[in-house]
């Protein structure tokens, strides 16, 4: 007797598969909705730097066009020493942030498990956030002289705060009738926090791990450029030695790069930002 | 005497409010066969979500004693899905937590809860991507997952639209009817209560107390219109209006 459909609400009468958004079908015309405005501003800087150039503001040792700076880049691309400095820098953000994830996560869950943690260290783990990365600089090199563990340092210390502020933040936005769920479901201690809390901070999560990237790239490159290790031809090392030896085509070539690594990574977060939100049904 | 699957022995239940307490539940006293169906109406803030709460073991009495026999399911008026679960992996979920193993199991398991629920083919639907009514259908699978003796039950069909609600109805009816199931269902309706229960228990407000208690005799299956289940819900209101009278007690 129960296999006979039951009417209730108009949505429930209808078959799944009607439900079904048909987007791709517009693929093409949306990428390029979504490209044109940022190719329309790329045309209109690269206009406007030419027009500052044309006006013989700076020589065209210190303030080189367009067209000589992305031919630089272009030879630069075809290099195998470039590729070696990207590589090195990559390593080390991806490192310093791994630890720095790992150790904010850490943070984040014991200052929101621990009450008396939170009084003590919460309002600091915000300070520590507003505090510029290279301020830490000179003592990881009174720590670690020049090596590549007072940069690490530098980059840890900058991204740990805010991956564990957003985790907290995360963590405090959990509906609390979702937890009262999860411990009716039978789910205790850790179990809750796999299982309910965990899943449901991760929205905050990944904004804190998206600043978190952001603080450790910039505190990657403020530690390259400073604090030169060895012979290690890093971005931020190039981009100095483009600077002291007045190369200036070379050094906005680096620019173009290590903006084009921030962009490319923040899409990502973008991106994963939007595939959680759409699931969960947030927008 | 027999076991009883609820039984409640003067319950107290005080929250410290500003300077003073405020009383929620006094002296709460209840008892309930195995496989009864019985509801108690109140008006709002007359501690009958609180004594769920205890007894679901998620709040602390203040005072009295109370037992249940076996596991214990809770539905609030909220389906309460985890939205980033589908229909099928909440129960799934619900199903882990009690320790059925392997996965291929649990699949089958929410799987066939889904169908008791007519909502075949909803597995792998999101919580946003479904009704109200839907979502309360899986929050009552999920529930049945987790193969308690006794069910909870916190006004879970307030906030779903008449129509739904009376498939809500003869739904939850109809697996009662194939369990043993014993229910304990909380809400503001009474003819909702009249509608579902074995008896109707009346609580008072502010501190909610058991003021009376209707047995139903209607036979079953109950129809929300029928004249006969209108005059005992009716009883029931006047009582329960009695009872929010500044007067009444």
């Amino acid at each position: 007797m129960a296999t006979e459909p039951v009417a209730g609400d108009l949505e429930e009468l209808a078959p799944p598969e009607t439900l079904e958004v048909t987007e791709r079908a517009h693929g093409a015309r949306r990428v390029w909705s979504w490209l044109w405005p940022k190719l329309a501003a790329l045309a209109l800087f690269i206009g406007i730097w030419q027009v500052v150039v044309w006006s013989g503001w700076r020589p065209d040792y210190l303030l080189p066009g367009p067209l000589p700076v992305f031919q630089r880049l272009g030879q630069d691309l075809s290099q195998p020493d470039f590729y070696a400095g990207v590589a090195v820098t990559l390593r080390r953000v991806l490192v310093g942030y791994g630890i720095a994830i790992a150790i904010g996560s850490a943070l984040g869950v014991v200052i929101a498990r621990v009450p008396i943690v939170r009084k003590a260290v919460g309002h600091a783990i915000l300070g520590l956030q507003s505090m510029p990365s290279i301020v830490w600089l000179p003592m990881a090199v009174l720590l670690f002289q020049a090596t590549e563990s007072a940069i690490l340092l530098v980059v840890i210390l900058g991204a740990a705060p805010a991956v564990a502020t957003g985790l907290l933040s995360g963590i405090d936005q959990v509906q609390p009738l979702l937890v009262r769920v999860g411990r009716v479901l039978g789910a205790r201690g850790l179990q809750l926090y796999r299982y309910v809390i965990l899943p449901a901070a991760l929205p905050g999560f990944l904004g804190g791990l998206k600043q978190g990237w952001a603080f450790a790239w910039r505190s990657l490159m403020a530690g390259e450029i400073i604090n030169i290790v060895g012979h290690q031809p890093s971005l931020g090392q190039q981009l100095a030695f483009a600077r002291d030896f007045v190369d200036a085509q070379q050094l906005y070539a680096l620019m173009i790069v290590i903006f084009f690594i921030g962009v490319t990574v923040d899409l990502g977060f973008g991106f994963a930002d939007r595939a959680i939100r759409r699931r969960r049904g947030l927008d | 005497m027999s076991s009883r699957a609820v039984a409640v022995e003067r319950l107290s239940k005080a929250f410290p409010h500003r300077d003073r307490d405020l009383v929620a539940l006094q002296d709460v006293t209840l008892e309930m066969q195995p496989g009864e169906f019985v509801c108690i109406v109140g008006a709002s803030g007359s501690g009958k979500s609180t004594l769920l709460n205890v007894l679901a073991g998620l709040d602390t009495a203040s005072g009295g004693r109370f037992e249940v026999q076996g596991r214990v399911a809770l539905m609030f008026q909220e389906a309460a899905l985890f939205p980033w679960l589908t229909a099928s992996q909440n129960i799934e979920l619900a199903l882990e937590l009690r320790g059925v193993k392997p996965s291929s199991e649990r699949k089958r398991q929410a799987h066939d809860l889904l169908e008791r629920v007519h909502l075949r083919g909803f597995e792998r639907r999101r919580p946003h991507e479904l009704s109200g009514g839907m979502k309360q259908r899986v929050a009552l699978a999920r529930a049945l997952a987790q193969d308690a003796d006794v069910l909870l039950m916190d006004e879970p069909f307030g906030s779903v639209d008449a129509i739904t609600r009376d498939h809500l109805h003869e739904e939850l009816v109809r697996l009662w009817h194939a369990s043993s199931l014993t229910i304990l269902f909380v809400t503001h309706n009474a003819r909702e209560a009249v509608r579902l229960g074995d008896r109707v228990l009346v609580f008072t407000s502010r501190p909610g107390r058991v003021a009376q208690e209707f047995r139903i005799d209607l036979p079953r299956p109950r129809s929300l219109d029928s004249p006969e289940l209108a005059v005992v819900a009716g009883r029931i209101t006047e009582r329960l209006k009695q009872e929010m009278r500044p007067d009444g007690h």
